[in-house]
């Protein structure tokens, strides 16, 4: 197998707060290939979206800081660089796709300046003229009809759809080695959506980056995703190919998850919903975060005392649970809860 | 007036219908010029019609700009339709007004989408459920006691109704929301996307809750929402809708397993599968472009513009909704697998 073009190690990620000190991120670790696709996926709070900010060196300054752990790209220590340098690195090495992209872009530049400017802030040897032909390649690459007319435009004159396209060519203009995506279709029409992710795919084979695909829809991530961890409470609580994931689930909580799921082929089957409700990041439960909503703690002292560590349960296939061995496939959610 | 707003009030028997709309439409003027005269509208609704039955759940599905939510509202009568019917328990309560709009009010209520935002955060949880119990007069009477009683139908504790709604999660002020719908003991609810902005392990708590409710007491919903999956987990029935306008309407069988309307397809085929070998039986349909304006929609079929199937026709002629079935009709000129047998 090559060697990860992404490596986290231990990244422990802490946010100050009015209400006290967060652990957004606890001793996250993963590995990332070029031209694979690693979905994270968890509930909201459950610290995807700071691991992506902190690999991105764009956690909230003066709140968000890496307290611990490594981010190693392409062999250097992200967390040791200078901003100077990890600004450099960013838009170059590490391309980025948000949720919103109407707050990404500026409204008062031109999609094709945008793309020039992302290209030049790079390459100083990009003329204005050059940039524009790579800016209509790239649009043409993301499917914006008509790009040499629209490279012209603003913004607010794109669809929604098409300006998650050019927020996409501006994160792979310059050839990333990592394409992080967060929730890029949350804000879209599910028809949009599959057009978006086509896009995804297409931007992936162009430049063979490693993608972490953020998202809370565990459809998306079937579909896209070649390997997953799952995170809760700032954590990885399970981590496999998609396949492990979906046909052998090994943590409480991922099964929890499945079984949460209204399905397209489902008919009325009563849905088996997690009992309680996601910690907050103030007060997160000791030992193991997940336990009291866990359907196997049975008030066993392990899972209040001691952070389960992940544990192998297959070839790559990891679940930090001090039971797992106990995690069936069927059946642990078979009474319904309440809040 | 009296007598018909009192039938309103009587229970109806499971599978009778309940409400209905007739060719409902709401355009919105469109202002331009120097003197802000009408330039067009937009046609957020364009000539719905709809039936609802006692004790079942019918599905609104579609994108964003489709005109659910804004027909969910012109069945509450929180916004006035241009033209059009809408029909509770056999009376045309269109042009009610004052008093009587407050007498539907008690049959007909609404949850939203954004818990948070639609409840009053000054204001303590139990007197938020109080309100409407307040308004209609029937407060005095048993009132505390009846907060308790709702609180415990949707999962909560009394304890709670001493607290303000931003002490509770995401889950359980939708909980608030449903308590303080529920307070006048209404026959409909209308649901507006009432789990999209939950957590999925939240979500499946909140849908077996509103389950529950429907069982206990009768209820009869009209569930908005853009999630597929959801609706057709709730659902008896299904419309989806497409630029103001229903497409194809019928139980959720035919719909989700033998869709008529290319539309419905897509929209089936769009959803992704939480399933690594689940693979599209006819492959991915992705549709192209995006959803032309409301205030500008095409001629004839208003799908026509992002079809696959178009055909001249399709610009020039407005397709009917036509019968597909028992109760099952859609609206295009080609349909998908059109069947031999007719099974009325």
């Amino acid at each position: 197998m090559s060697d990860p073009v992404l490596s986290v190690r231990n990244l422990t990620t802490h946010l100050t707060t009015p209400s006290g000190r967060i652990t957004a991120c606890d001793d996250v670790s993963f590995d990332l290939r070029s031209g694979e696709v690693l979905g994270l996926v968890g509930e909201s709070g459950s610290g995807k979206t700071m691991t992506a900010l902190s690999v991105l060196g764009l956690l909230p300054s003066g709140v968000g800081r890496v307290a611990r752990g490594e981010i190693i790209l392409d062999g250097t220590d992200l967390t040791k660089l200078s901003r100077r340098r990890l600004r450099e690195i960013r838009g170059r090495d590490v391309g980025v796709v948000f949720q919103d992209p109407s707050s990404s872009l500026n409204p008062v530049m031109t999609v094709g300046d945008q793309v020039v400017e992302a290209l030049a802030a790079h390459d100083a040897d990009v003329s204005n003229a050059s940039g524009m032909r790579r800016a209509v390649e790239l649009l043409t690459l993301v499917g914006i009809p008509d790009p040499g007319s629209r490279v012209a435009q603003y913004p607010h004159e794109y669809s929604g759809g098409m300006r998650q396209r050019a927020m996409i060519a501006i994160a792979i203009a310059n050839q990333p080695k990592v394409l992080i995506a967060d929730e890029p279709t949350t804000a879209l029409d599910v028809t949009i959506q599959a057009q978006v992710l086509d896009v995804l795919r297409a931007a992936r084979r162009e430049t063979n980056a490693g993608v972490i695909l953020i998202t809370h829809d565990l459809g998306i991530v079937a579909e896209m995703a070649d390997r997953v961890a799952v995170m809760y409470a700032g954590r990885i609580v399970e981590t496999g190919t998609v396949r492990d994931l979906f046909r052998n689930p090994s943590h409480p909580y991922t099964v929890g998850l499945l079984a949460s799921l209204p399905l397209l082929s489902d008919m009325g089957a009563r849905l088996q919903p997690i009992a309680g409700v996601p910690p907050s990041g103030t007060d997160i439960p000791t030992g193991c975060p997940f336990h009291p909503r866990c359907p196997l703690w049975r008030e066993r002292i392990d899972c209040v005392e001691v952070k389960p560590p992940l544990r192998a349960v297959g070839d790559g296939h990891f679940s930090a649970c001090h039971f797992l061995e106990e995690v069936p496939a069927a059946g642990l959610f078979a009474r319904e809860g309440r809040t | 007036m009296t007598v018909v707003a009192a039938s309103i009030h009587e229970r109806a028997a499971a599978g009778e219908e309940i409400l209905s709309v007739r060719d409902l439409v709401k355009h919105y003027p469109l202002l331009g010029g120097l003197l802000r005269n009408q330039i067009g509208a937009v046609h957020a609704v364009d000539g719905v019609s709809l039936d609802l039955r006692a004790g079942e759940t019918v599905g609104l599905v579609g994108e964003s700009g489709c005109g659910k939510s804004t027909l969910g509202r012109l069945i509450l009568r929180l916004i006035e339709p241009t033209a059009g019917q809408i029909i509770f328990r056999g009376t045309d309560v269109t042009s009610w007004r004052g008093a009587e709009v407050r007498a539907l009010r008690r049959e007909l209520q609404i949850v939203f989408q954004d818990p948070l935002g639609a409840l009053n955060p000054r204001r303590k949880v139990g007197d938020i459920i109080a309100e409407p119990l307040r308004i209609h007069g029937r407060y005095e009477d048993g009132g505390r006691e009846r907060v308790f009683e709702l609180l415990e139908h949707v999962g909560l504790e009394a304890v709670h109704a001493g607290r303000y709604p931003h002490e509770f999660s995401g889950g359980q002020q939708q909980r608030i929301g449903i308590a303080r719908a529920l307070a006048l003991n209404p026959q409909v609810l209308v649901l507006d996307e009432p789990v999209s902005a939950l957590d999925v392990s939240i979500q499946a708590q909140v849908i077996n809750l509103l389950e529950d409710l429907q069982r206990d007491f009768g209820l009869s919903y009209i569930f908005i929402a853009h999630d597929l999956s959801v609706v057709r987990h709730v659902s008896d029935r299904v419309a989806v809708m497409y630029l103001g306008k229903i497409v194809e309407f019928g139980d959720r069988a035919d719909i989700y397993q033998r869709p008529t309307h290319p539309y419905t397809k897509a929209l089936l085929s769009a959803v992704p599968v939480p399933d690594p070998d689940h693979v599209a039986a006819e492959g991915r349909i992705i549709l192209e472009g995006d959803v032309p304006n409301p205030a500008h929609p095409p001629s004839g079929c208003r799908f026509r513009t992002r079809c696959w199937k178009a055909q001249p026709v399709c610009g020039e002629q407005e397709p009917a909704l036509v019968a597909r079935g028992h109760g099952w009709t859609s609206a295009c000129h080609f349909p998908e697998g059109e069947r031999s047998e007719d099974n009325t």
